[in-house]
């Protein structure tokens, strides 16, 4: 055996440091959070979610209820469930958190998602804000027991105009279980905008929004005929709830705020403290009221009970098939393959002298075969994340740059400046001034 | 009226008039080199237009982005023979030929004021028009939607590229890619083949930086070799003197409607409407034989309508939420991130982003006269800059646009799958824009279908019994039906 020189010696050293940080780390959730935690909002920016995330993340940095930024990640798409899978599968170590409300619960019971609520660590529930069952201004039906009656009377003929398995629906649904032989005919229209046109333009003969959509299209030429609570909005006190109507039907929006499975008890408090300072702030207080949305907070069991009571609420709705749809997938799928026989007979028929050849041999021909297979490689880096973002673009700018230049000495400070400037610079422009996440 | 005057009002103020010049002057840059287009610029930018706080602010960028780019390539067909961007491909037919016979100042200058004169006449057409087809949308029922965008979906079919086989093909193709992922109607997925990354399909994002930017740039290494002969520049003739305005008034108001006409139907784009503006031109000129040698009249024609298309595309776009142009999707798209869902809606909740769309396509369209005058001598050098340092920069660009959108690798191979799409289509002579359209038509066409079915009770016959349905519904079957009969008529045309 050899005795470790000085130089190793104090490498090895400096890993052991290391090593101990990270395990220390690991085992104590008093350092919690030493790096900006992300929070995946799974739906666009702009949107109802994301403005609410971004309201409460203000808060905490201002008034630096967290020791590390909360970095906002929106990952749309499939009904919330692209953003959902990305926790459910993320380390539970805290650094990833899930914002997501009912749809988490109506997603499962939809089918769009295998998994639901249960497979994460609840941290809270914050904000509250009904649901308004709403008709058009000149409408006929004047409360929820007129249009539930003709809603029987005539099964299946009024339109619902909905978001087919969102929470919209599933309200719709509720109102039929709470009627025996009420049938509404569901119809998908999509975002409150276009369902409030559907109502104007009489495609529809009700829908439902939230409290705050109702009271911004209220004077478009709607009316609520509901609120489906067991007390009356205090923002809205002129609508009628649910239960003085006598159809004992709840909904109430909350956001709930998840961590993986397997996240440590203490890094769940650490957050859950933040979101509760959060929304007993000031400005937060504020904010949520201009949106008609009251700013509670629930944590622990009473938050499992809540989501307990939601899914019963949900699963015990059925969600009837809606319409047959036409195959568009095999029509599109026999019409580009008649296409493409046709395109493929045409062009074979054309000389093939005038078709263009391709010299292998050409330095052109190589360099693009050569900087196609870079870019992989390089997207390939980025995916694995084995390398830090600055190094990768650096190294890929430069790469790229020589074989186009064809490593030309001439060419070769520019494109070093030019890599530079695009390792560390974007990668500044980027996070600190758009905030947005590099890969 | 004072909703306008109040738009004017904010795009004068610092922040959205440099929003603006930025705007303008990246599209005209972006539009004169050969090779990077409009559509990418706007594409890589939209990721950053998402933490900017007011979609004003957004739209602003990104308009006078769009007025500039299609303004800018006018510059590199003329002096380099090279159009900067498709929509220039005929200004290069009569630019190149004047500018190389002595007269480049002239060219461009008759070049600036057809695009000056396009963008004005548009402008009018999108602030007197979309208002009132906002309004009347509200009485559009899903089954008109459905009919509208399959109408426009023939359109394409009919109209783009040279062959109708080809182009019909490429449509197809982009329907076909729009299906996998969540039913537009019902939300279950489909065809995601169990891969669950695809369970929201491909975004339209990374498909249009791939399709247009990754395999243009693959191009470009493969163009590495050819150096584009710049014709020498002189400023002389660059402003147009008052008889040539009285010579031209008549052709540009002409093409201008042709441009603008072009616009307003969905789907097809500004090279579209050049030409059509270019073959009017020359049928109706009385020197229809110096139209290819350097004719100011074929110059004129071509730049004030693929100009006038700006303003037209933009009409259905805000209008309806149907994009008029490849463009205009990206734009739509900004509109959606932002939570703002186009049409009538659009004017009641958020009057001042409609209206400062229009104020910055009018705006933006004097900044890019004024900047272009201006700047020509210098755009000339930037032109010929190497390939070697802007190809490495745009691709970092397009891996950080797609992953930006939605925070994950997955978008980024899909981005450069399309790249290889795009690239493959374009060597055996497929066009891309009805790739595109098809692609963003699809799913509202779907939705639509979708959403009439279940209302109806599943009964098509409403496609028919409704007026306004059957009227589109009838234009698409004569869209479809018309080239076919031109064909048997003349076969040799």
């Amino acid at each position: 055996m050899t005795i470790p020189s000085t130089r190793n010696c104090r490498r090895l050293r400096v890993a052991l440091l290391a090593f101990s940080f990270i395990a220390f780390a690991g085992t104590v959730g008093a350092d919690y959070p030493d790096r900006p935690i992300h929070l995946i909002v799974p739906f666009g920016p702009g949107g109802g979610s994301d403005t609410y995330a971004r309201a409460l993340k203000q808060a905490i940095e201002d008034h630096e209820m967290l020791p590390q930024p909360l970095v906002i990640v929106n990952v749309k798409g499939a009904g919330a469930t692209i953003g959902s899978r990305q926790v459910k599968n993320a380390e539970p170590d805290g650094y990833t958190l899930l914002l997501l409300h009912e749809a988490i619960v109506t997603a499962k019971y939809s089918g769009q998602a295998d998994y639901g609520p249960e497979a994460f660590e609840p941290i809270a529930g914050t904000g509250r804000i009904g649901l308004v069952i709403a008709v058009a201004e000149k409408s006929k039906y004047q409360s929820l027991t007129d249009l539930l009656e003709d809603a029987k009377r005539r099964p299946d003929r009024l339109v619902f105009a909905a978001n087919i398995g969102a929470p919209v629906h599933f309200v719709g649904a509720m109102l039929e279980q709470h009627w025996p032989g009420a049938r509404f005919r569901f119809t998908q229209t999509g975002g409150g905008e276009k369902r409030l046109n559907a109502l104007l333009g009489r495609h529809a003969a009700v829908s439902a929004f939230s409290l705050e959509e109702y009271l911004r299209y209220q004077s478009a030429g709607i009316r609520a005929i509901a609120y489906c609570d067991k007390q009356r909005a205090k923002d809205a006190p002129e609508i009628p709830t649910s239960f003085e109507q006598g159809v004992p039907v709840q909904h109430i929006n909350m956001q709930f705020w998840w961590a993986p499975k397997g996240t440590p008890q203490e890094r769940i408090d650490v957050m859950a403290n933040a979101l509760q300072r959060a929304m007993q702030n000031e400005d937060v207080i504020a904010r949520m009221k201009k949106i008609h949305n009251e700013p509670v907070f629930i944590q622990g069991e009473e938050m499992r009970a809540e989501v307990e009571r939601r899914q019963t609420a949900v699963s015990s709705v059925i969600l009837r098939e809606t319409q047959e749809l036409p195959n568009v997938p095999l029509f599109v799928g026999i019409i580009t393959a008649f296409l493409g026989v046709v395109v493929g007979v045409k062009s074979l028929r054309e000389s093939a002298a005038r078709r263009a050849r391709v010299d292998w041999s050409s330095y052109c021909v190589r360099a693009a075969i050569a900087c196609t297979a870079i870019t992989v490689l390089y997207a390939t880096l980025l995916a694995t994340t084995f390398v830090e973002f600055h190094a990768a673009t650096f190294l890929y700018v430069l790469s790229v740059g020589a074989i186009l230049t064809r490593c030309g000495s001439r060419h070769l400070l520019p494109i070093v400046l030019v890599a530079v400037v695009m390792s560390l610079g974007l990668s500044i422009v980027f996070t600190k001034f758009f905030s947005l996440v590099l890969p | 009226m004072t909703d306008l005057a109040s738009a004017f009002e904010h795009l004068l103020m610092p922040w959205p008039f440099c929003l603006m010049l930025i705007g303008v002057v990246l599209g005209v840059i972006v539009g004169a080199v050969p090779g990077l287009t409009g559509a990418m610029l706007i594409a890589l930018t939209l990721p950053l237009t998402y933490t900017m706080s007011d979609p004003a602010d957004a739209m602003i960028l990104l308009v006078s982005m769009y007025v500039g780019s299609i303004s800018g390539g006018l510059i590199s067909a003329t002096l380099l023979r090279m159009p900067g961007t498709p929509a220039s491909i005929m200004t290069t037919l009569d630019g190149h030929p004047l500018a190389a016979s002595g007269q480049p100042g002239r060219a461009l200058g008759l070049g600036v004021a057809g695009s000056f004169v396009g963008g004005l006449i548009s402008w009018i057409f999108l602030v007197l028009l979309s208002k009132p087809i906002a309004d009347l949308s509200t009485h559009l029922g899903p089954f008109d939607f459905f009919s509208l965008t399959f109408m426009a979906l023939m359109l394409i079919a009919s109209v783009a590229g040279k062959s109708l086989s080809r182009g019909a093909l490429s449509g197809a193709l982009g329907v076909l890619a729009s299906l996998p992922g969540v039913h537009p109607a019902t939300g279950d997925p489909r065809m995601t083949l169990g891969i669950r990354e695809l369970d929201a399909g491909f975004q339209l994002l990374p498909v249009l930086i791939g399709l247009f930017a990754v395999s243009q740039l693959v191009r470009e290494i493969l163009r590495l070799d050819e150096k584009a002969e710049a014709t020498k520049y002189d400023s002389s003739g660059l402003l147009l003197s008052v008889k040539d305005w009285a010579t031209h008034a008549f052709n540009l108001i002409r093409s201008s409607l042709i441009g603008v006409w072009v616009g307003i139907l969905p789907g097809v784009g500004a090279n579209i409407g050049s030409v059509l503006a270019y073959s009017a031109a020359k049928s109706m000129s009385k020197t229809p034989e110096k139209f290819g040698e350097g004719s100011e009249e074929g110059i004129i024609a071509s730049e004030a309508a693929n100009n006038a298309t700006v303003g037209g595309a933009l009409i259905p776009l805000v209008a309806l939420g149907i994009p008029g142009s490849v463009i205009d999707a990206i734009l739509l798209g900004a509109l959606v991130l932002h939570g703002l869902t186009p049409g009538p809606m659009l004017f009641r909740d958020n009057p001042e982003v409609v209206y400062t769309i229009m104020a910055t396509t009018l705006v933006a369209n004097f900044a890019m006269a004024a900047f272009m005058l201006l700047s020509i001598r210098y755009l000339t050098r930037l032109m010929i800059a190497p390939r070697a340092y802007l190809v490495p920069i745009v691709l970092v660009c397009c891996v950080i646009g797609s992953y930006a959108q939605n925070n994950r690798m997955f978008d980024v191979w899909i981005m450069l799958a399309f790249g290889a799409v795009g690239f493959v289509m374009e060597s055996v002579k497929i066009p891309l824009a009805p790739f595109v359209i098809g692609f963003i038509l699809a799913p509202i066409a779907e939705e639509n279908l979708g959403a009439g079915l279940q209302a109806s009770g599943g009964s098509y016959i409403p496609i028919v019994t409704s007026p306004i349905s059957l009227v589109f519904c009838l234009c698409a079957v004569g869209l479809l039906v018309w080239p076919m009969i031109r064909r048997v008529w003349k076969p040799d045309g």
